[in-house]
């Protein structure tokens, strides 16, 4: 599904959307997505359905409330996974002809009415094991401290962001978040989150992001 | 007058003043002219040249190469009055050579700044556009104040500056009380630049006006309203008007009132509700939307509908129902459930019975 599809006559069903490449007279292709069409000069190119950060109207932040809260001990350290939003970049070269959100799109404000920021918002549970979801990010939770530490939501900026694909799964970079004293630090990292994953994007990472208001 | 004598000197008067150049010296002034002219040529043709090929188009440009022409044919002009001997001629004590040098360095001192200007505000990047667009705008006032006395001084005015005013005393006086909106206007202009109630680009409501920023002057400033008109506010009036930001925070609360049959269930239509306000993806998850009852009214109760959504996304009117047909969405999924939203009615009461008479044509019938 991600990847690359050749400019010829073919239908692409990607999570809840349907794309239809119509080839036309002269080398033209006609690219539909319901009320979305393009006329495509062939020319040998390839169409690329490429996962694309979550940033909906154009927030910077994805926050996922989880549906139980974890609990660290202190020097303790364990990994998991989140099923969360992605979005789909369609691109000829390098240039994107269609961009679309797929699945339940929801916003929240992150902070205080006055200070904070509108982030993307997505309830779900906390994964030991991958899960099978179209959007996946793996996180590396760590407590460097002494005390117990608690979680019950984890933002991380996203704006920006490179993302990995393998087969029908988009990735979010590796998300390692350090629950310090103040204030729990997360780095989006950049690094794929497993083997095999196709790059999309630097592989710059957008790290130090402090979660200020956690509670 | 114009005189020629017999050594072919040629004497021009100016008033009380004569000036006698040689023949020579006007060849040498034709000559000085005409290649000041044709290096400005050659240095405008020069510049358009490298303006087809830089990446630096911001400042090789045909206005550039226009103001280095300008520059060159005038200082050339300059040089060959200077040669002719006719900069020496005075008006009221100052040399025609100090006027000219005067005004020389303020017209490209106005040039430099207004060039500087659009160079900064060019370069500024989009997040801090509109900071610079104001600063720009105070570095080009600040230049070219300078400048202005900077000239005075050179032709020697500014030391009869004092004098001059005072002279014209009763004229400053009409003209200090007719410039009094202006400089309150500019010193406004200043003041909101520290104290930055608004931004370009912020949306606001003074009074009456409610848009887009779209400009902040140094004596005015320019809103876009929402229904694409333009309207001056001067900036005196704006510092002292109470200036409602609509943008300023993240997140704004939008309130809907709707009313529903006396006969439905309150909990049921409430549950109808959060959920379209659940489903929509502008009404924010946190801080959580609400709806109550709000009112048991004439002939309904009504329903008060408090949704949280982010403040970029107010454009003109109530978000919700203008651009996402909120208001029609929950209308729709109570229709759909079967609640009633009823229309305005009475129940009269009569004192006594009501008597019917029936006429002839309705017997008839």
């Amino acid at each position: 599904m991600f990847g690359e599809h050749r400019l010829k006559t073919q239908f692409i069903k990607i999570a809840d959307q349907k794309i239809h490449l119509v080839e036309d007279r002269k080398g033209l292709v006609r690219y539909r997505r319901g009320n979305i069409e393009r006329l495509i000069k062939g020319d040998g190119e390839v169409l690329k359905l490429l996962p694309a950060p979550a940033v909906g109207y154009g927030v910077s932040l994805l926050m996922v409330k989880l549906r139980e809260r974890i609990v660290v001990p202190p020097k303790g350290s364990f990994q998991g996974f989140l099923d969360v939003p992605v979005e789909i970049d369609v691109e000829i070269g390098n240039l994107s002809i269609d961009h679309f959100i797929v699945g339940r799109e929801k916003y929240a404000l992150y902070g205080t009415i006055e200070n904070g920021k509108i982030a993307r918002y997505h309830v779900g549970p906390f994964y030991v094991d991958e899960p099978e979801a179209m959007g996946i990010a793996k996180v590396i939770l760590s407590n460097p401290t002494k005390e117990w530490k608690g979680l019950d939501r984890i933002i991380f900026p996203i704006r920006g962001s490179t993302m990995y694909y393998k087969g029908n799964r988009a990735y979010y970079p590796l998300i390692l978040i350090t629950l310090k004293d103040h204030f729990p630090e997360v780095n989006n990292t950049g690094k794929a989150p497993v083997e095999g994953a196709v790059r999309v994007g630097s592989g710059e990472p957008l790290p130090n992001f402090r979660m200020r208001w956690e509670g | 007058m114009i005189d020629i004598n017999a050594s072919g000197n040629v004497t021009i008067g100016f008033g009380p003043t004569n000036v006698t150049m040689s023949v020579g010296n006007i060849i040498t002034a034709i000559a000085v002219f005409i290649v000041g002219f044709l290096i400005a040529k050659v240095v405008k043709h020069y510049i358009l040249t490298l303006s087809k090929s830089t990446k630096y188009v911001w400042v090789l440009n045909e206005d550039t190469a226009r103001t280095f022409y300008n520059m060159i044919v005038i200082i050339s002009a300059f040089y060959a009055l200077h040669v002719l001997g006719v900069l020496s001629y005075k008006v009221s004590g100052t040399s025609l050579s100090d006027i000219f040098t005067a005004l020389t360095v303020f017209y490209f001192s106005y040039l430099l700044a207004k060039k500087s200007k659009d160079y900064m505000v060019m370069r500024a990047p989009k997040e801090k556009l509109n900071e610079m667009q104001v600063k720009a705008k105070l570095f080009y006032y600040t230049v070219v104040t300078i400048a202005f006395f900077l000239a005075l001084n050179i032709a020697g005015l500014s030391g009869r500056l004092s004098t001059i005013m005072a002279a014209a005393g009763i004229t400053g006086v009409v003209l200090g009380i007719a410039s009094q909106a202006v400089v309150a206007n500019f010193l406004a202009g200043i003041a909101m630049y520290f104290d930055k109630p608004l931004r370009i680009g912020d949306a606001v409501r003074i009074g009456n006006v409610e848009g887009i920023v779209h400009d902040i002057r140094i004596l005015s400033t320019r809103i876009r309203a929402w229904d694409g008109t333009l309207v001056r506010v001067p900036n005196e009036k704006l510092f002292n008007s109470e200036i409602v930001n609509l943008q300023k925070y993240p997140a704004r609360r939008a309130e809907l009132t709707l009313g529903i049959a006396y006969r439905e269930d309150a909990q049921r239509a409430i549950d109808i509700i959060m959920k379209v306000l659940d489903e929509e993806p502008y009404v924010l998850a946190v801080p959580e939307p609400r709806a109550y009852v709000e009112e048991l009214g004439d002939s309904a109760v009504n329903i008060r509908v408090w949704a949280w959504v982010p403040s970029s996304l107010w454009r003109g009117q109530n978000l919700l129902r203008a651009e996402y047909g909120l208001l029609q969405k929950i209308r729709d999924a109570l229709k759909r459930e079967g609640i009633e939203i009823p229309f305005p009615q009475r129940v009269n009461w009569f004192a006594e019975p009501l008597r019917i008479k029936f006429t002839d044509d309705e017997q008839e019938s």
